[in-house]
């Protein structure tokens, strides 16, 4: 409609006309056309956040195809053909059932559940829908979904340490687990189950058994040149591996800064997290280095493994002498035995500066023995890293006399740090036995047996799988037989079977337990505080904690996790 | 002759810090790139390379990774920034330019059209931060947590202020007289506003709909709130894949970040001229 | 009514929307305790402000975050005035620096962020690899400086714009003015001191405005180049309040940090209406 066609006359008319009729038609017809623009944009809005919203709506089923695509470089997801064992009577037995499950977006971990879980569809007739998440998001969506009762996971993998939260959302497993012959109870870990259960009750199915050990590269520390020389320098025969973390220290203070493998390359000692950035594994790498001077053998302590609170008083331990030596050692190593980074490095790039060889040990998780052996990537460090427990002390802090006690041989104790991955069927899932059914069969000896081989490991959770490794499968990996056995000789093994093992918190309010670990631990490591004051405020803010969430609770929850008769 | 000498002493100083500015704005965006043509290994090195074919063979290695192996992700995170912040900016525009009218045309009794402009401006003031909790409380309520259309109805609203008032200035540096002419022909204020005050206006009115646009691409902390999965935009599929167990790839980590550079950057140099005037229109009023 | 109301009303109910609603929940929030991770709910009063209070590491984010504001902007206006004064000729050389000012701005603070930390790298970053040619030692950029790190990335990031806006303030400064003061023989250096500085003085205040209210909400780069560390010395309230409301899960605490928040941010929007209307 062209300005010409505005007739002069009209809009004259219209001025002669009273006033309230004009601003009452004008007013009409503005707002009609304010309304038809704004339903116009409406539907524009609407199709286009249809479409956008339609293309990634969740309630869509996920087809394994499309999430091959997510396989990482490290080595192509073969093929599964295992056998599966049980048989179920009734074919389809949970024919038209959906689930849905809560998992990390992996591939690390969560890759086995995309392989193998067309087998369990065709012979469950169910449907499962996985809905991925970033790592940090795992805690706030899964935690926001159990509490706000919208129920939309049904099966949920999430990380040991989460489960104090979680616990009282999830479903009693105990019933299930005695009359699952799939399942293998028995066959599970210690440790394992130890951590599995929560006040009295099994909550949960082990998937991924985390634990951090020492690695170190086997032909730079046998190196004859290098260990005459390292004799001169500290007196004593280089200890392959190092068995206390003294020994570390100067380990990798003499290969700090220089060319050790004749690569053109410096290198340096070790690297360990430096910073607490964006993630929270501080607490994880620091714990290692507290543990063998802060935890008690048991005898002559009443309970084994007790390292972070008083288990008859729920106080704070984490002040004691014993772990501020540990702190004092692991800010020591940093100046000795890294390279400048270290003190802005993360746990990315820890795990990265040991798989290239960058350092020539380190204390990680087992990823690294994974990554070094079954990536398709050439590693310099491939087939050639050694294996060992975490390095212990020769001496331990006796809170109950009050002083240092000195051991005979090395006190190890390793610490089952993160936890580890577990499985847990949501109080709001409507067919719980289908939901346990797909449970069992991915934490099966035969395919969780199967998973360990593979490129995105999860760590063994079973005897059988410790004992009685598919060595075949490990070897089709990638791996030695070699580099195999003394994984799991030297490292796997000693660490399941100590009985000092540490395990993590995971009470109620871990998140902000660690919070302030974190924080407080981060300022002694730069320099801001004494390592003593730094852990000083530690325990001062953790008895805050305590006593905000009710110190009974908290200690009956705490003595539940470390499966102490909580009357 | 000695004045000449004095003053191209002068100059070429003056030149020489102005080069070095244009540098030093153009180093960190240049490392970016040869960052992300290095192969994972050498860009970690000890000695990092400055230039490509002489320093370091560029590699296009951690293109190739994200585009096979991470592809649907890549690809979906792009989706999701590029339609949050086009349908954001248009809902932006579309009320800006409702409002930027009224407040230039008329005149209301209540409040003062400059209270009203300053209300809209006020609104920039509000951190984020202090409204998270409830945004996040209300749209898990609503379960439109993870959600393109929640980010970008919150995106529409941060960029409410710009949008308003840039359009406000456009609409008032139009001289009264042209609409005055065309309401003596007839027309009605909406036909006024259409027709008329609208194709002029337009050059202001696309700088605001592409600054709308940018701070949409660039919105961060809400988004990274919000979202978990399927409403993933770049920057928060950034900040999400430096803290993946894995590992922390740099040359990945700069190519991906160039993707999220890139449009702001095209925008940036392709309408400078009407950036400064637009920006400064708001600023000069004040 | 009249009708010309219809023109604002959307925006202004859109806007009322997500910014007095969200306002009053969080007000009403700030009175109790509420954290889903252990179904807490209960009406506290006050408790939320005085535990706050009582925090030690809330008042940090305000120190850390004010302090912040007053150190940018004052390098950001200063490093500004010398650009714009730099650039206010017009040669190719200044276009093409004028063109080059209006990238950093733009740009996604996330990725800029990521960009400077690898170039602040300790091992691999070249900042340091030019030390250590020149022979200085090394700088622990981020554990050391991370106070320093932060304001070189906003200043990059921000003083280009501050410098865009002077400039065109300047520019808009007829010439007639600067050419009665060099006919008066005063110098540059005079010349901008008593004439230029005068007359943009309203727009130095908008910059201080503006950038203020900007670095209230300064999350972004924090987050990603040293996560509020080391320890908390970096830690701004709006990384706090994220940290509290979706890390410990402490919503009660975290509106009232909002709240607190909320009502520095409205004394600011006061003061910028006062200064805007005084002209």
């Amino acid at each position: 409609m062209k300005v010409g066609v505005c007739k002069k006359r009209r809009k004259k008319e219209r001025e002669i006309n009273s006033d309230k009729i004009i601003s009452r038609r004008e007013a009409l017809s503005t707002a009609a056309k304010v309304a038809i623009s704004a339903v116009i944009a409406g539907v524009v809005a609407g199709v286009g956040g249809y479409f956008a919203g339609s293309a990634t709506a969740p309630g869509k089923t996920v087809t394994v195809r499309e999430t091959k695509t997510e396989t990482v470089t490290m080595g192509a997801a073969t093929t599964v053909t295992t056998t599966v064992t049980a048989t179920p009577k009734v074919s389809k037995p949970f024919q038209g059932v959906k689930l849905t499950m809560a998992m990390f977006e992996g591939p690390a971990v969560t890759e086995g559940f995309r392989i193998h879980y067309p087998k369990w569809a065709e012979r469950s007739g169910a449907e499962i829908e996985f809905v991925t998440m970033g790592f940090a998001d795992i805690y706030p969506k899964i935690m926001q979904d159990l509490t706000s009762g919208a129920g939309r996971f049904d099966v949920i993998l999430y990380p040991y340490d989460y489960m104090g939260d979680f616990a009282p959302y999830l479903l009693p497993l105990d019933d299930y687990v005695r009359k699952s012959p799939e399942l293998a109870w028995r066959d599970i870990l210690r440790h394992e189950l130890r951590q599995a259960t929560w006040g009295g009750k099994i909550i949960a199915v082990p998937y991924d058994g985390d634990y951090m050990g020492l690695f170190y590269r086997k032909d730079i520390l046998t190196n004859p040149d290098y260990r005459a020389e390292f004799k001169k320098k500290y007196g004593y025969e280089l200890p392959v591996p190092p068995r206390t973390l003294d020994q570390l220290i100067d380990v990798a203070e003499f290969f700090n800064g220089w060319d050790v493998d004749g690569d053109g390359k410096v290198e340096y000692g070790t690297i360990v997290e430096g910073t607490r950035a964006a993630d929270f594994c501080l607490i994880y790498y620091v714990s290692n280095w507290m543990a063998p001077y802060a935890v008690m053998p048991s005898p002559p302590a009443k309970y084994p493994g007790i390292f972070w609170f008083d288990p008859e008083t729920m106080e704070p331990l984490i002040n004691s002498p014993g772990h501020v030596r540990g702190l004092e050692k692991y800010i020591e190593v940093m100046k000795r035995g890294c390279s400048p980074g270290v003190f802005e490095a993360t746990r990315s790039d820890v795990l990265s500066n040991i798989t290239n060889g960058n350092v020539v040990l380190g204390i990680d998780w087992h990823d690294i023995i994974m990554v070094v052996e079954s990536s398709k990537e050439p590693l310099k460090t491939k087939h050639k890293m050694g294996c060992a427990i975490t390095p212990g002390s020769t001496e331990y802090w006796d809170r109950l006399q009050q002083k240092w006690v000195k051991v005979e041989g090395v006190h190890y104790v390793p610490c089952l740090s993160f936890g580890g991955w577990f499985m847990s069927i949501t109080k709001t899932c409507k067919n719980p036995d289908a939901a346990f059914d797909w449970i069992a069969f991915t934490a099966s000896p035969e395919i969780h047996g199967y998973d360990i081989t593979q490129y995105y490991g999860n760590a063994p959770v079973r005897y059988s799988e410790i004992f009685n490794p598919d060595v075949e499968l490990f070897k089709k990996t990638g791996w030695t037989e070699e580099a195999l056995w003394d994984w799991l000789n030297n490292q796997v093994i000693p660490t399941h079977l100590n009985p000092n093992a540490v395990l993590d918190i995971n009470i109620p309010g871990m998140a902000e337990y660690m919070d302030a670990f974190n924080v407080n631990v981060e300022r002694a490591i730069k320099g801001q505080l004494s390592p003593k004051d730094a852990l000083d405020e530690v325990a001062s803010e953790w008895e805050k904690i305590t006593e905000k969430r009710g110190r009974d609770k908290q200690l009956k929850y705490y003595r539940a996790a470390l499966g102490l008769p909580t009357d | 002759m000695r004045k000449q000498i004095r003053l191209n002493t002068l100059e070429i100083v003056q030149a020489i810090i102005i080069v070095v500015i244009i540098l030093v704005i153009l180093f960190p965006i240049y490392w970016l790139l040869i960052t992300s043509l290095k192969t994972a290994i050498s860009a970690t090195s000890n000695v990092p390379t400055f230039i490509p074919f002489i320093d370091f063979q560029p590699s296009f290695e951690s293109y190739e990774y994200l585009t096979s192996i991470r592809a649907a992700e890549v690809v979906k995170c792009l989706k999701n920034s590029i339609l949050s912040s086009l349908f954001s900016a248009s809902i932006s525009i579309g009320l800006g330019i409702f409002a930027g009218y009224g407040l230039a045309r008329f005149q209301y009794k209540k409040w003062k059209n400059e209270d009203i402009g300053f209300w809209f401006l006020s609104l920039r003031i509000l951190p984020p931060a202090a409204v998270l909790v409830p945004y996040y409380l209300i749209f898990n309520f609503l379960r439109m947590l993870d959600n393109l259309l929640t980010i970008s109805l919150l995106y529409a609203f941060l960029n409410l202020p710009i949008t308003v008032w840039m359009i406000w200035s456009a609409f008032q540096a139009i001289p009264k007289e042209i609409e005055e002419a065309a309401s003596i022909d007839g027309c009605t204020s909406s036909q006024i506003l259409l027709k008329i005050s609208l194709p002029l206006a337009k050059t202001s009115i696309a700088m605001a709909f592409l600054l709308a646009f940018v701070f949409s691409w660039n919105e961060f902390f809400l988004t990274m709130s919000l979202t978990y999965e399927q409403a993933k935009t770049l920057p928060v599929f950034i900040a999400a894949a430096t803290t993946s167990p894995r590992g922390v790839n740099w040359s990945v980590m700069s190519a991906i970040s160039l993707f999220a550079i890139i449009p702001p950057l095209i925008v940036a140099i392709a309408a400078q001229r009407y950036i400064l005037k637009a920006l400064t229109f708001g600023a000069i009023r004040a | 009514m009249s009708r010309s109301w219809l023109y604002v009303l959307p925006a202004i109910i859109y806007a009322a929307t997500f910014s007095i609603l969200p306002m009053v929940l969080s007000l009403s929030l700030s009175f109790c305790n509420y954290n889903p991770g252990s179904g807490l709910f209960n009406f506290v009063g006050l408790n939320n402000y005085l535990d706050l209070f009582n925090l030690a590491r809330f008042w940090n984010s305000l120190a850390v975050t004010f302090l912040f504001a007053a150190s940018a902007i004052t390098l950001e206006l200063s490093l500004a005035f010398l650009i714009s004064y730099l650039l206010s000729r017009e040669t190719k050389l200044t276009k093409v620096a004028r063109v080059a000012l209006t990238i950093p701005f733009m740009l996604n603070p996330v990725a800029v962020s990521y960009d400077f930390k690898m170039i602040f790298d300790i091992d691999y970053g070249p900042l340091n690899f030019l030390l250590k040619k020149v022979g200085l030692p090394i700088i622990k950029w981020r554990t050391d400086f991370a106070f320093l790190t932060l304001l070189i990335v906003d200043a990059w990031q921000w003083v280009p714009f501050v410098s865009l806006v002077l400039l065109a303030g300047i520019l808009s400064i007829s010439p007639a003015i600067v050419e009665s003061g060099k006919i008066d023989g005063a110098s540059e250096l005079q010349i901008f001191r008593y004439l230029i500085i005068p007359q943009v003085s309203n727009l130095i205040t908008f910059l201080i405005l503006f950038r203020l209210i900007e670095l209230l909400k300064l999350f972004d780069i924090v987050y990603v180049l040293t996560g509020g560390g080391p320890g908390i010395s970096t830690e701004t309230i709006a990384l706090f309040l994220y940290v509290t409301a979706l890390q410990s899960f402490n919503l009660g605490r975290a509106s009232a940090a909002s709240v607190i928040l909320l009502i520095f941010a409205i004394i600011l929007g006061l003061m910028l209406m006062r200064v805007m209307r005084r002209r």
